[in-house]
Order: C-alpha cells, then structure tokens, then sequence
C-alpha cells in the first residue's frame, strides 16, 4: 500500500440528468437519471477501473471528470482545482494534467491529419514552442508508445486497429498528464491485439508514473490494469474496494453476479444458471429504494422502500447494500 | 448414413481491391442433430464467412467452392430458389447485431411471423398464434402485448430473444449464432446462452455458435474449430482443446486473455504483430510470421492436419516441440 498520496481526481456528489425532447405541451419533459450521486476519489499512482453494464453511467461520469459535460450538480477536482469553476483559458491549461483515450481508435483520430498533426495536438492549444522541441516531444510519445519517428507522417487508415490505439494514447501523453481517462480503450481490439495495448499501459505506468482511470465493461481487464475499481449500477457507484478485494469477496449481490456471469475459459458445458433475471430497469425514473432491487436475488421488503446508503464494511471497502 | 450437415473443403474467395482473397481455406468439417460446434478465431479468420456461405448468403464479391451439404444435397451449386426453400426454415442464422438485423419499420411479430407464412404455409391467424408462443418461450415478457412493438422499443437483449424467436420460428434443423451475444453486457449475454443452450437441447436441433470469446465457446458447445487466416488449425472436443491447446496460435489466444482474478501478478502473453491481410496471404502456414515456434518448411508450405487424440487434431509442423500444457 502506498503512503497517503496526493489526489489527482476528486469527485463529490455528481449527478448528470438529461433532459429529453418533449414529448407534449401539457408534460414536463421526460428526463434521464445518468449519474445520482456519485463521489470518488483518486489517487497518484493508484488505476482506478469503472466496470458496470451499458447505461450504469460510467462513460456518463468519465465525460464530466473530463470537463466535457457539466454535472447537473456536484463538483470535480483535478489536483485541487475545481474543473467546473474554472474559466476556458484556465482550463485549459488545466487539461495538460488530464487526458482521455477513446473507445474507437477509428472514429477518434481525423483521417485527414498525419500523425504528427494529431499526436501534437493536446500540446499547440497549450503552448507555443520552438518546433525542434516540439518534433522531439512528438516522437518521444510515439517512441514510449512503441511506433517509429517515421510514422509522424504517416496517415491513420495506415495504421491497424492497435496501433492507432497507441497513436491515441501517444496523443494523451505527450503533454505528460498526471491522470488518463481511458473510456473502453481496448474494446474494440482483437484479443491478441488487446493482449498488446494492455501491457502498453502497463509499462507507461512504471515508466512514467501516470494515473489511469480506466472505464470497461470487461472485469479482467480492470483487474489486470487496476489498483481499485468501482462497480456501477443505475449511475450510482454500489461498491467500491481495491480490486483483488472486490473480485475475491464480492460483497454487494450485483458484483457477484456480474462476476459470476462472466464466461472463464475452462471447459464445461454451462450448466450453472443466470442468478439474475430481467435487464437494467429505465433510467427515466429514480428509483426508490435500491435500484438494484428488482433483480435482486437476496432483495427484502426493505430494499423497496429504503435506498441503502454507500457505507464503509472494511478498510477501503464500500457498499450500498443494507445485508452486505 | 449422410450426415445432417458436411461441409468438405470449403474455400471463399473475395474480390478486393488489391486481388482475390481467400477469405476460406479448405474448411471441412460435419454436423449431425444435437451437436454443438463452436467456431472462434480473431477478426478476419473466416468464421463469419464459413456460415454465410454455408447460408449461401455471401457478399456479391465472394464465391464459393467445394462442397456443403445438407442431407446429401449441395447447398453451393443450388441456385437461390431452392436455396430460400431451406434458407429460415432448414437452417436458420442469428446475428451479432440485433439493432441492425431487424427490420426497424415492421413490427416484431409481424417479422416472426414471416417465415411461418412463406415456409409453413400458415395462416395469418395461426402464425400469430405461434408468434405469441415463440416470444413465451424465448422469454419476452407479456408476449401477447409486444408482438405490435417495433424493435425500437426493445432493450438489446430483448432484440435479441426476438431474433432467436425469428429463428426458431420453423423448427430448423441447424441454428448458426454468429457472435449472438458479442453486443450485450455479461449478465444478458448469460441469460441469452443460457435459452441457446436449453432451446438447442429441447428441440434436438444442432448448434454452430461463432465466436472470439473462449469462455463463450468453452462454456456453450460440445466440439469447436479454431481458425485462423481463413483455415481450420486445431480442432477437436473442447475439453480436449482446452485440456491442452496444441497450436502456437491457440496457445497465444489463450494465454493473451486477461483472466478474472489473477490480476497483474503475470504479464499478458501477447503475439507480435497482427493478423494476416487475406489478400496477401503466404504460400505456407499463415501463423508463421507471428509464431514463436516457426520452422523454416513452414513458410513453404500449409501445415496438414495431424490426430493427437481420437477427439483433438491441429495442423503445425512444430507440434512434436510442445509438451507444454496451458496451466
């Protein structure tokens, strides 16, 4: 366990509604419920994963860290800052610390700019510099990424799928951040290619002491690249712990069941069954009482009435559930 | 006896804009009632291509050779008439993508309903019938409702117990599932494994379940195939395979998988480079640029398939210097 460190992301009591089109003159208009309350913190050198299912708000809660999104209420800090509060120019001189890696290594980098255009760009909008150090810190980020300083001038559609995922990360780190956001970052990659990408952000870790908070849906590669991890359920964080605790002792009835449901690569004609029936219920309306009771298969009467407050169980472990 | 299903050298070539492809290579393999055989491979090996050829439903680019047959007969050389007297009522396809593979402007039961009418020759009335029964079973709640619905009013997994229903709707006799469950979070994509593997059981029908995800694979089907560059290079009974991989490539796939609770304690093993362009494939072994056991004889010419064991073969020339089980 690392000393008490500094903080590199603070986020308390974030919620995120969307607004939708209105659907009548004589009715308010129907609101999505994307984030409710959600608050974390983290720290240097400590990788941070979000793993949930699809619409649990996690790409929802990377896009407000990254200031790209207001929070309804709620406030984020970036090492002290407060990202919200902050005006355009200062924030962007802020956002050298923070940098995101997108999901699509296709659709996230222009096809018209070559590569050098593209890694450079986080660097132009902060600072000017003279040119030789600007081609040097170019190809110091393609180098640390594993490409060639040959390939500044060189397109995307050159590329394959990992490799542009490198460019995307050789993007985020050329203006040396204390935290990269990574929303799904190999999720669109094979698996011999992910293999790749995985040990890539590995060794940048060690090398360059960066921070990750890293969004994914698949639980292994969260254990594989993080320190702790938050399970997400309806835009609220339902447990939190470092990561070899939550996947060893599961203590909230959803992480076990996401973690049970996750197919292992043994042989066995599947004959254990899906503890959990049903999808994830709308967003449309908060829910009362726990949002994960009706698939709940340990729920209780309580667990319609009474929403379960996240509470510390052990050191360092949260979770909102009132039998955990 | 012929086989329910006998696929013998089935080869694919594409038209591309650099040159002919060959997207198959000599896949062969056969299925009979209440088999499952899974097909899993990375990007670009040919898994989907194999059952769209064996639904004779391949791009304008590509054609096919050798042989599929069903029963004896050939489905390659039939022309499409006959073809869509067994295309949805023989065999029936389920696709990786629900929000794309329905038709968005019909509603659900009214595209369940279709094949009944055109295969079975059903009534309006009677293929509602069977509609409301079909969404039962694949477990659509309040069917009798849901049959106006149009597929944007359902969630993803719920897309896809219709695309199941759609399916199931003339009893086929093989169901090909080409990555089903690939868009849908884990605890749907149990559940829909789950209804494959209890409906493939009720109703004998026999499985071919495309996929990139080995614990999908290990999990679901009886017998699977490994592809890689468009050919079949190990095979066998998935306990076998997965008791000890013979190939390089198998290998590399395996120990490539970030698994649940070992977190970063072991470094990914991971295989240099990328897979093969179909269009430029080489003359020998397709793995042998990436494989870390390459002889040279393996740059001249494809591998054979070789037995190990009765339910397990894989095709390498460098299998004699294995020995080394997975774990």
């Amino acid at each position: 366990m690392n000393a008490p460190s500094e903080t590199v992301v603070a986020a308390e009591a974030l919620h995120k509604r969307y607004v939708l089109p209105r659907e009548s003159l004589f009715q308010p208009p129907a609101e999505v419920f994307a984030l409710n309350g959600v608050d974390l913190e983290i720290r240097r050198g400590r990788s941070f994963g979000v793993v949930g299912e699809s619409g649990c708000g996690k790409s929802t809660l990377a896009r407000v860290i990254m200031g790209l999104e207001r929070p309804s209420s709620g406030s984020v800090r970036i090492l002290g800052q407060s990202v919200y509060d902050l005006g355009a120019e200062d924030l962007r001189g802020l956002r050298r610390h923070f940098q995101m890696v997108f999901q699509d290594p296709y659709g996230s980098l222009d096809p018209r700019h070559k590569v050098g255009r593209i890694v450079a760009e986080p660097l132009d909008a902060l600072e000017k510099i003279e040119p030789d150090v600007r081609r040097d810190r170019i190809v110091g980020a393609l180098e640390s990424v594993g490409l060639k300083a040959g390939d500044t001038d060189k397109y995307p559609h050159e590329f394959s799928g990992g490799q542009r995922q490198r460019i995307a990360i050789a993007r985020a780190l050329i203006t040396r951040p204390a935290i990269i956001i990574a929303d799904e970052p190999v999720s669109a990659l094979d698996v011999s290619v992910q293999a790749q990408v995985l040990n890539l952000l590995q060794d940048l870790q060690a090398e360059l002491g960066v921070t990750y908070m890293l969004i994914s849906h698949d639980l292994a590669v969260v254990d594989y690249v993080c320190d702790d991890v938050a399970v997400m359920y309806l835009g609220q964080i339902v447990e939190q712990a470092p990561v070899s605790q939550v996947f060893s002792t599961p203590r909230h009835p959803y992480t076990k069941a996401l973690l049970a449901a996750v197919p292992r690569p043994v042989a066995s004609r599947r004959r254990r069954r899906s503890q959990l029936q049903g999808g994830v219920i709308s967003q449309m309306a908060l829910a009362v009482g726990c949002p994960f009771a009706d698939r709940c298969p340990e729920a209780q009467p309580r667990c319609q009435s009474e929403s379960p407050a996240l509470r510390s169980i052990a050191e360092n472990h949260r979770v909102s559930c009132h039998f955990a | 006896m012929t086989a329910l299903l006998a696929v013998d050298n089935l080869e694919v070539a594409l038209d591309t804009a650099h040159g002919p492809a060959r997207a198959v290579r000599g896949v062969s393999f056969s299925l009979e009632r209440g088999d499952t055989l899974g097909i899993v491979g990375e990007s670009g090996c040919g898994k989907s291509m194999t059952a769209l050829a064996i639904m004779g439903l391949l791009p304008e680019a590509a054609r096919a050779r050798g042989t599929v047959s069903l029963e004896g007969r050939d489905l390659v050389t039939l022309d499409e008439d006959a073809l869509c007297g067994i295309r949805g009522n023989r065999i029936a396809m389920i696709f990786q993508e629900p929000m794309t593979s329905l038709n968005p402007v019909h509603p659900i039961g009214r595209q369940i309903a279709e094949p009944m009418r055109l295969h079975r020759g059903m009534s309006r009335a009677a293929a509602l019938a069977e509609t409301v029964r079909l969404l039962d079973r694949v477990g659509l709640p309040n069917p009798e409702s849901r049959v106006g619905n149009y597929p944007h009013q359902l969630s993803g997994g719920q897309r896809q117990r219709v695309m199941i229903a759609m399916a199931l709707s003339c009893t086929p006799d093989i169901l090909i599932a080409d990555e089903p469950t690939t868009a849908l979070d884990v605890t749907i994509q149990e559940q829909i494994l789950d209804l494959i593997h209890d409906l493939v059981d009720e109703l004998g029908m026999a499985l071919i379940l495309i996929s990139h995800d080995l614990g999908v694979i290990a999990q679901t089907v009886d017998r699977l195939l490994v592809m890689y560059g468009g050919a079949i290079i190990e095979q066998g009974s998935t306990q076998a395979v997965f008791d000890r991989l013979a190939h390089p490539y198998s290998q590399g796939l395996f120990a490539a998988v970030p698994k649940l609770g070992q977190g970063a304690t072991r470094r990914l093993a991971t295989i240099p480079g990328t897979v093969p362009d179909v269009s430029q494939m080489p003359p020998g072994c397709a793995f042998a640029e990436r494989c870390p056991r390459v002889l040279g004889i393996c740059r001249e010419k494809m591998p054979e398939m070789t037995v190990l064991r009765p339910d397990h073969a894989a095709a390498c020339f460098a299998l004699g210097q294995t020995g080394a089980d997975r774990r």
